[in-house]
C-alpha cells in the first residue's frame, strides 16, 4: 500500500507544473537522444568593437585616495588595458600606506587604450579590525569620474567594472573594542573621537574604587562635542566611600542593579559621535584618592571625512 | 604594544588596543580641587573645576594634508594670491602637552 500511494504521488511529476497526482498520466522517462545541429547564432572574430567603454589616453591617470590608519599596510592596484594594437596589457603597483588619520592619494598614469579592469586589493593580514575607505577615479586635470569605492578587509577586493561606490559613510561599518586611559587617582575618565572618524557607541563598562574619605559618589556620563555638552547620563546611583561599583553603560538595555553583583547596567543613547567629541564621566564629590579603572568601550566606526 | 604614562594628567595608557589598533590618548581637560567633607558627610569646601594647561593631545590635527608622500599643513591657496604653502611637520598631533614616559 505504501508503495503505491509512493508511486501515485511521485510518478507522474513530469508530467509538467500543473500535473495533479493521482489524476494526470505518469511520466515515462526515455532514452536520451542526441541531435548535433549547426549553431543558430555566429560571431565576429575580426574588427570587433573594444568589450569596454572607457577610453583613455595617455593624458589620463587613476587617482586613489585611501583612508587607514594602520601601520605597515599597503595597497595592490591591478589593471588590465586593451592597447590600440589589440594586445593585452597588466600592469600592478604597490603603495606602501602611511599610519596616518587623513586620506593618502597616490596617483597611476595611463596608457593610452580601453580599460578592460581594475582591482584594488588591501594587503593586510593579520591586521586589526580597522576602518579605511578607499576610492578611484579617472583624472584628467581635476577628478572626471569615479570609477570605485569603498571599504576593504584583507582578502577581499575591490573592481570596476561592477564595483560598488560607496560614501565614507555607508556600510556596517567596524566593530572595535578599545581599552581607554586609565586615569590619575581623583581624576575623570575621558576618551575622544579619532580624527576623521564617526561612532556610534554601543558600551561603555569601568569600574570606580571610592576612598575612605566620607562622601556620597555619583558616577554619570556624558558626551560633548569637543566643547558643549549634549548628553548627560546619570547613573541614579549613590556610591559611599571604600566600594568598588561596575559601570555598564550599554544600547537598548534599562537600568539594572544587580542583587549580589556590585554591578550597575545603565541606558546608553544611540548617538552618532563626530572627530573630536568627547566620551567623559562626572562624579558628583569625587574624591582625591577614587580611582576609576581605563574603560572598555565597543563602537561602530566608519570614515568621515568632513 | 607599549605601555606609557601622560606626563601632563598622570594617566596610564597602551598605545594599541586589545585587537591590535592605534589608541589615542586625550587627557582630561579639567583639574579638580575636591570637595571635603566631615566624618557624618557634610560638606567643607566645594569642589573647584579648572582647565588643565599643557594638554596632551595625540589625535591627529584636523587640518594635515598630504603633498608628494610628506604630511603637513597648507597655508593659502592656488587659487589666491601668493599661492599654496605647504609646511611639512614631524608630529601630526593636536597637541604634546609634557609628553609623556614609557612605562613598559
Amino acid at each position: 500500500m505504501a508503495d503505491q500511494e509512493y508511486e501515485r504521488l511521485t510518478l507522474n511529476r513530469g508530467a509538467g507544473a500543473f500535473s495533479t497526482p493521482g489524476v494526470d498520466p505518469k511520466f515515462v522517462p526515455t532514452d536520451f537522444v542526441p541531435r548535433p545541429a549547426a549553431p543558430l547564432v555566429t560571431f565576429k572574430t575580426k574588427d570587433t568593437e573594444p568589450p569596454s567603454t572607457l577610453y583613455v589616453s595617455q593624458e589620463d591617470s587613476l587617482q586613489i585616495r585611501v583612508f587607514s590608519y594602520l601601520a605597515g599596510q599597503s595597497l595592490n592596484v591591478l589593471l588590465r588595458t586593451l592597447r590600440p594594437d589589440g594586445t593585452v596589457f597588466e600592469t600592478s603597483q604597490n603603495f606602501p600606506l602611511a599610519a596616518v588619520q587623513t586620506l593618502q592619494t597616490f596617483q597611476v598614469n595611463l596608457e593610452e587604450g580601453y580599460l578592460l579592469g581594475l582591482l584594488v586589493a588591501y594587503n593586510a593580514t593579520g591586521a586589526a579590525p580597522h576602518t579605511n575607505w578607499i576610492a578611484v577615479n579617472l583624472l584628467r586635470n581635476g577628478s572626471v569620474q569615479v570609477l570605485v569605492s569603498g571599504q576593504l578587509t584583507p582578502g577581499a577586493f575591490l573592481g570596476w567594472p561592477g564595483g560598488p561606490m560607496l560614501m565614507p559613510r555607508d556600510g556596517a561599518g567596524v566593530i572595535r573594542s578599545i581599552t581607554g586611559s586609565t586615569p590619575a587617582a581623583g581624576a575623570e575618565i575621558n576618551e575622544v573621537v579619532p580624527t576623521n572618524l564617526r561612532w556610534n557607541l554601543l558600551a561603555f563598562r569601568y569600574s570606580l574604587t571610592t576612598a575612605v574619605a566620607v562622601a556620597n559618589r555619583e558616577s554619570n556620563l556624558t558626551m560633548d562635542d569637543g566643547v558643549n555638552i549634549f548628553v548627560t547620563d546619570v547613573s541614579s546611583f549613590t556610591q559611599a566611600a571604600s566600594l568598588t561599583e561596575t559601570y555598564a553603560w550599554m544600547q537598548n538595555v534599562q537600568r539594572q542593579q544587580g542583587a549580589q553583583a556590585t554591578v550597575l547596567t545603565l541606558p546608553l543613547p544611540a548617538v552618532l559621535l563626530e572627530g573630536g567629541f568627547r566620551i567623559r564621566t562626572s562624579t558628583t564629590n569625587l574624591q582625591a584618592a577614587d580611582q576609576y579603572t581605563a574603560p572598555q568601550y565597543l563602537v561602530q566606526e566608519w570614515f568621515d571625512n568632513q | 604594544m607599549s605601555k606609557y604614562r601622560c606626563n601632563s594628567c598622570q594617566a596610564e595608557y597602551s598605545d594599541t588596543t586589545p585587537q591590535g589598533a592605534p589608541y589615542f590618548h586625550s587627557c582630561s581637560p579639567e583639574i579638580i580641587e575636591h570637595a571635603t567633607f566631615d566624618a557624618e558627610g557634610k560638606q567643607l569646601t566645594p569642589e573647584k573645576r579648572t582647565p588643565r594647561d599643557h594638554i596632551r593631545n595625540e589625535h591627529t590635527r584636523t587640518d594635515i594634508v598630504e603633498r608628494d608622500g610628506k604630511f603637513g599643513v597648507v597655508v593659502g591657496s592656488m587659487a589666491l594670491e601668493g599661492g599654496e604653502q605647504f609646511t611639512p611637520l614631524d608630529s601630526l598631533i593636536l597637541s604634546e602637552g609634557l609628553g609623556r614616559t614609557l612605562v613598559e
